[in-house]
């Protein structure tokens, strides 16, 4: 309930009264964005950390620097968009400082997967998906990082080509061509560690 | 279809097109073709697969829900993260006697590393006993400690009331001076940052000035 009160208080507003009242240090339009757009920032960088703690610490780090440097928002996008490009610079930032996305790291991940072949022994649902999740992660860490950005902008962030296009300032072109060779990676890491 | 009439670029504007992402005109020309091209439509599917369209796949994948109290903790530090920004910076704690302490302590380990190098690199002089030579009254704050002896580290922070002295040998490490260890010439006292520390009684006390603790 509460959350729901606190989202129609901003849906009233506008991109520009939002950006004018960040700039004035309005804590309540601040908790009313975090809270409108905390659980798809959380994903993004989710999925380009493969880490529920560091993905917490991007979000925390992105939102910091959005109402820091609420002066740089200029409004030529939505306020979405510019959040989205901040995780995710700050998701790939944290991890290469934290180095989660190195090779031991994901050796270990890729060892498990192969020691599990979880369709035929797991009968749980929760854990089936875990281990789908976990082998995803993986299969991400194969893309480069403009292609995993690209592909997490895309399906987790449900952002469109023309807004990825404008997040890494880019082409609407470059951008279905790295989803489509990042799709290409996925289906071949997969092909032989899952039967999707 | 002829070649020239295949979409570019192909095949990536499969991708595209799975995620209804072409203008009417290129979509129709990849819906036209795909009948004619088995290598496309089995493309077109693996591409579709990864297509944020495929809401059963994404279900399956979404991250573990962060509980309510996790969020509570991150808009936390984003609150205080962006009062320190925007310059309501918590002030930080008056020095307490053990944060002191380690300051103090952190200084002599860096000067004593330090004094081992330069006592291994540099040529050291003949040991002479005599005061250094006064040339100025700026001097006569440093003149006071026999320069060949003692060396004074990194006053940085003024509110410490110890200062590290020593002489530049392997033998010893660089001790802290306290306020015991300490005595003021009288003629030296005029500077604004320098307060008085000394011990009257100890007349061998290594001679030196203190830095005046700032009043906040």
């Amino acid at each position: 309930m509460e959350i729901a009160a606190v989202q129609s208080a901003t849906d009233d507003l506008s991109e520009r009264e939002i950006r004018i009242r960040l700039r004035q240090g309005d804590r309540t339009v601040m908790n009313e964005l975090f809270v409108r757009h905390r659980s798809v920032c959380y994903r993004v960088a989710y999925r380009l950390l493969g880490h529920e703690a560091d993905a917490l610490d991007a979000v925390q780090n992105a939102f910091i620097k959005v109402f820091t440097h609420v002066h740089a928002f200029e409004g030529r996008s939505s306020f979405k968009t510019w959040l989205l490009r901040i995780v995710a610079h700050a998701a790939l930032d944290l991890g290469r400082q934290r180095g989660r996305l190195d090779e031991q790291g994901l050796r270990g991940g890729m060892q498990f997967a192969k020691q599990s072949p979880v369709q035929e022994t797991e009968p749980g649902q929760e854990l089936e998906h875990r281990d789908l999740r976990c082998l995803l992660d993986q299969a991400l860490m194969q893309l480069s990082d403009t292609q995993r950005q690209t592909f997490v902008l895309h399906v987790d962030g449900g952002l469109t080509y023309r807004e990825i296009a404008e997040v890494m300032n880019t082409s609407i072109g470059t951008v279905m061509s790295r989803l489509f060779y990042a799709r290409r990676k996925l289906k071949a890491f997969l092909a032989q560690r899952w039967p999707l | 279809m002829r070649n020239s009439e295949i979409p570019k670029p192909w095949p990536e504007v499969l991708a595209a097109f799975a995620d209804n992402e072409l203008d009417p005109t290129t979509a129709a020309e990849v819906a036209r073709r795909l009948p004619l091209d088995p290598q496309a439509r089995q493309e077109l599917a693996d591409q579709a697969f990864w297509s944020p369209e495929n809401r059963d796949l994404w279900h399956r994948l979404e991250p573990t829900e962060v509980r309510p109290v996790q969020w509570a903790m991150v808009w936390r530090l984003i609150d205080q993260g962006v009062s320190a920004a925007q310059g309501n910076v918590i002030r930080r704690p008056h020095s307490t006697w053990w944060r002191r302490w380690m300051f103090g302590a952190l200084v002599a380990a860096s000067a004593s590393a330090a004094a081992t190098v330069m006592a291994f690199c540099l040529p050291q002089p003949p040991c002479t006993t005599r005061p250094a030579h006064v040339n100025s009254p700026a001097d006569e704050v440093f003149s006071i400690i026999d320069p060949a002896h003692v060396a004074i580290w990194s006053v940085h922070d003024a509110d410490v009331p110890q200062i590290l002295a020593g002489t530049l040998t392997m033998a010893d490490d660089l001790p802290l001076i306290q306020q015991r260890n300490v005595r003021l010439h009288a003629d030296t006292t005029n500077w604004e940052s320098f307060t008085e520390t000394n011990d009257q009684e100890d007349k061998d006390a290594p001679l030196i000035l203190a830095p005046r603790v700032r009043s906040r």
